[in-house]
């Protein structure tokens, strides 16, 4: 009796599949929150503000900035989740299992990478809305996107619950980083390419999901740099994998 | 003797690293087989000794070895593990999924379980649904699919109203007949638990105060007992008992003393000779010395306390 990466990886993100279909109140969430955000900025600024040299306009532009929201706050808000199994015992009878660590928290990430990809897929529903055109979507671009960037975001998120260990805490320590790093990741408005910002936006996984999904969504000449996020989004991918496997390692997450 | 499945050595653990440690085990060796209790006052250190032994917790200093594989290792906590939202079914298939067993071996564990635990009708239920009795006994369930030669139990009734706690034991004594068990390690403060193990450690300040069998600790008092009732006025009849006699005795609460001796109706004759004694006296009943009053008597020996409560004979 051994247990593989992927059967405990395949079980817990079973479990949260089971759990989502339960929570029925969660559906509501799904897209509403991101419909609302983008309607209001987006309809409001749409006739105020011009993005130069992209030859798109503002609603356009933050319809991309509303899909990185998405991946931001169901993966803030999933991880959560993870606080609450580790102060109700449940995560403790996972962890004294011989399940490989790195099986749990990737469970754990393949459960909040499907909710993302779901609230995505129903959202895509609106790219008319916004003016675009599914024939010109780069399904490639959009789903490795989506896959990696919500990984990146879930790791992040997970080991950062597993560190602070209360849902307040979490709240207030990860909405004042991330939602500024959000706000300044392109996705609300186009980022410098100079200086320190650059600098922060190389290191921001939202820069690279909020460019990807650009690339995705609205036809580019500049396709090949697109490579070069996956690559950034793949490093930050693993380091942070690393983060939330060693997070469940500590007696926080043991809740001993 | 066959070597011992864990086994601890000049152990030390601290929740704090700079602090004094919470748990200091000379040396603590557990056999195949072996029924062991962990006893002590809140904050004595027993569970944290359960968790260091469970390998939950690890040690700053000193040494854990255990012969036993991860995977043969089950605990039990104060407070049910399952996930609530989901029904009994789904848990138990989830937890041997991570346990790592094929869905062939679920089934056939679960079928095992079914009738020993009365799983039946409670695989269908969500979790929350069920009454608190209901979840110790699927959490139980969750602790023994992977039929484990180690069963840890931190305090696992702790919560239940006596009913259900008669329900859980008499479940796991169940299982034990069926041989699902081999060795069995528990922290609790219900005397009425531990008459189920054949080892007792009492556990005091974070260290091993006593370490013997159940018959060993019974015979450390007298056969007999005098349960002599006070309302409110033990601790003045112990005083002035203290003064007249020179047999062992107890105050578990403040309307009861035990008065341990060889022969407890001669003790009884005597205090009505008293007056003074004779008067705070509402009523007393001669019994056989009890497991129950040894491990009292034990624990205030040790811990040098005279509260009340910490037991529930």
């Amino acid at each position: 009796m051994s247990s593989g990466i992927l059967q405990v990886a395949s079980a817990l993100w079973l479990r949260d599949m089971i759990r989502f279909k339960k929570e029925k109140s969660r559906w509501l969430g799904l897209v509403s929150q991101p419909l609302m955000f983008w309607f209001l900025i987006g309809f409001g600024l749409n006739k105020v503000v011009s993005i130069p040299e992209s030859g798109t306009n503002y609603l356009q532009f933050f319809y991309c900035g509303s899909l990185v929201m998405c991946v931001l706050f169901t993966t803030l808000f999933g991880a959560i989740s993870l606080i609450e199994d580790a102060q109700s015992g449940f995560l403790r009878a996972i962890l004294v299992s011989p399940a490989p660590r790195i099986g749990i928290t990737a469970g754990k990430i393949a459960g909040l990478v499907t909710l993302v990809a779901v609230q995505i897929a129903l959202l895509l529903v609106f790219v008319p809305v916004a003016g675009l055109a599914f024939a010109d979507i780069s399904w490639f671009l959009l789903l490795a996107g989506v896959i990696l960037g919500s990984a990146v975001l879930s790791a992040v998120n997970l080991g950062a619950a597993l560190l602070i260990n209360s849902v307040q805490g979490y709240h207030a320590v990860m909405g004042l980083i991330l939602f500024p790093l959000w706000i300044i990741s392109g996705a609300m408005f186009p980022i410098p390419e100079t200086g320190l910002w650059s600098w922060i936006a190389a290191l921001n996984p939202m820069t690279h999901i909020a460019v990807l999904f650009r690339a995705g969504l609205i036809p580019s000449p500049h396709g090949a740099e697109s490579w070069l996020h996956l690559t950034i989004l793949g490093i930050q991918f693993l380091a942070a994998l690393w983060f939330a496997t060693a997070m469940t390692h500590s007696r926080k997450a043991r809740h001993v | 003797m066959k070597n011992p499945v864990l086994t601890l050595n000049q152990v030390e653990f601290s929740y704090k690293p700079s602090a004094k440690p919470n748990l200091f085990v000379n040396h603590l060796e557990i056999h195949a087989g072996e029924t062991l209790a962990l006893v002590g006052r809140n904050g004595s250190g027993k569970s944290t000794l359960l968790l260091t032994l469970a390998g939950l917790l690890d040690p700053q200093k000193g040494q854990r070895t255990a012969l036993i594989p991860r995977s043969k290792i089950a605990l039990v906590f104060q407070t049910p593990c399952l996930d609530k939202k989901l029904t009994v079914g789904e848990n138990l298939s989830l937890f041997g999924k991570v346990w790592g067993m094929s869905r062939a071996e679920i089934d056939r564990a679960i079928s095992k379980l079914e009738h020993a635990l009365q799983l039946g009708e409670l695989i269908p239920k969500t979790v929350q649904t069920l009454s608190g009795g209901q979840q110790r006994r699927a959490d139980l369930a969750r602790a023994l699919l992977c039929d484990p030669e180690i069963l840890f139990l931190d305090e696992p009734t702790a919560g239940l109203d006596l009913v259900a706690q008669r329900e859980f034991w008499n479940t796991l004594a169940e299982t034990g007949k069926t041989g699902v068990i081999r060795t069995l390690i528990c922290a609790s403060h219900h005397a009425a638990e531990l008459k189920l193990f054949n080892r007792l450690v009492f556990m005091n300040n974070g260290q091993i105060a006593l370490d013997a069998q159940q018959n060993s600790i019974t015979s450390l008092l007298p056969p007999e007992t005098l349960e002599v009732n006070t309302p409110e006025k033990a601790d003045t009849f112990a005083r002035d008992l203290s003064k007249t006699s020179q047999a062992p005795f107890s105050v578990p609460s403040r309307d009861k003393v035990l008065i341990h001796s060889e022969n407890a109706s001669a003790t009884l004759e005597k205090i009505k000779t008293d007056a003074a004694l004779n008067a705070l006296v509402e009523s007393a009943l001669v019994r056989k010395t009890q497991l129950s009053d040894a491990l009292w008597h034990e624990l205030i020996r040790l811990s040098d306390i005279s509260g009340e409560g910490a037991y529930n004979t």
